[in-house]
């Protein structure tokens, strides 16, 4: 009984959990169209516009990568709410819930070295503030982590269904 | 798998069918047919004793040991 009650109290939270991410890659996709439909677009399309935002190096380096970050990190929410997904729909241990913890984890790792790059690459050569930290790697390694730990439960609970 | 189920021949000599056992020992049919087709990882000794009492016969008449082929073993070191 201990068990079960633990388990509903996980998929409720997940559920919490999920629809937070939900309403944060909700915004995040209102922000993105917003972002190439008043600003990328115009500057792409328009010569007038390009002339008049002057679109230096700099600017041009830092937009770039801003987007990529943005995009990268969104993979990440996105391999996030999958997760959430799956605990919420009672699937704790199984391999698809623990593939979506991996990935996400290493796609976070993938975002942190590339934040690095661009942040490295910018200050080098733009003199862009260098704003990049380990946050992103310890986090990504804890799920890593996480998704390993699941991994072997998934294994003993395979083990456990299989005993007659 | 080097442990080999041979339920389905024991209830073949008993003429007796999977559902019937299943029923006989308390053990969902689902399960029987998992130990039955060879897919089970272990099996408790409460299940093993159950089948045994209502077969009447040895856990030895149920499992067998067969080894892997001789290529693959490897010699004993002292």
């Amino acid at each position: 009984m201990n068990n079960f009650q633990n388990k509903t109290k996980i998929i409720k939270v997940s559920k919490l959990l999920r629809v937070i991410l939900s309403v944060g890659l909700f915004l995040w996709m209102l922000a993105a169209i917003c972002f190439f439909t008043a600003i990328v677009i115009p500057i792409a399309i328009l010569p007038a516009v390009r002339a008049g935002v002057h679109l230096d190096p700099p600017k041009t380096y830092w937009l770039c990568g801003a987007i990529l970050c943005a995009a990268l990190a969104f993979v990440v929410n996105l391999k996030l709410f999958a997760f959430f997904g799956r605990l919420k729909d009672g699937h704790l241990f199984d391999a698809q819930t623990v593939g979506s913890l991996d990935a996400a984890g290493k796609w976070w790792i993938t975002f942190w070295i590339l934040e690095g790059l661009f942040y490295q690459i910018g200050h080098v050569i733009f003199q862009i503030a260098n704003g990049w930290n380990f946050g992103g790697l310890f986090a990504g390694l804890a799920l890593i982590f996480v998704a390993w730990l699941l991994k072997e439960a998934q294994e003993l609970q395979e083990e456990q269904e299989l005993t007659v | 798998m080097p442990i080999i189920v041979n339920l389905d021949v024991v209830l073949a000599q008993r003429k007796m069918r999977l559902n019937d056992l299943a029923a006989a020992v308390d053990i969902t049919p689902q399960n029987l047919s998992i130990l039955k087709t060879g897919k089970a990882r272990a099996i408790r000794f409460s299940t093993l004793e159950a089948i045994c009492a209502h077969l009447e016969c040895q856990p030895g008449e149920i499992l067998e040991f067969r080894p892997e082929t001789e290529k693959k073993k490897q010699p004993i070191r002292t």
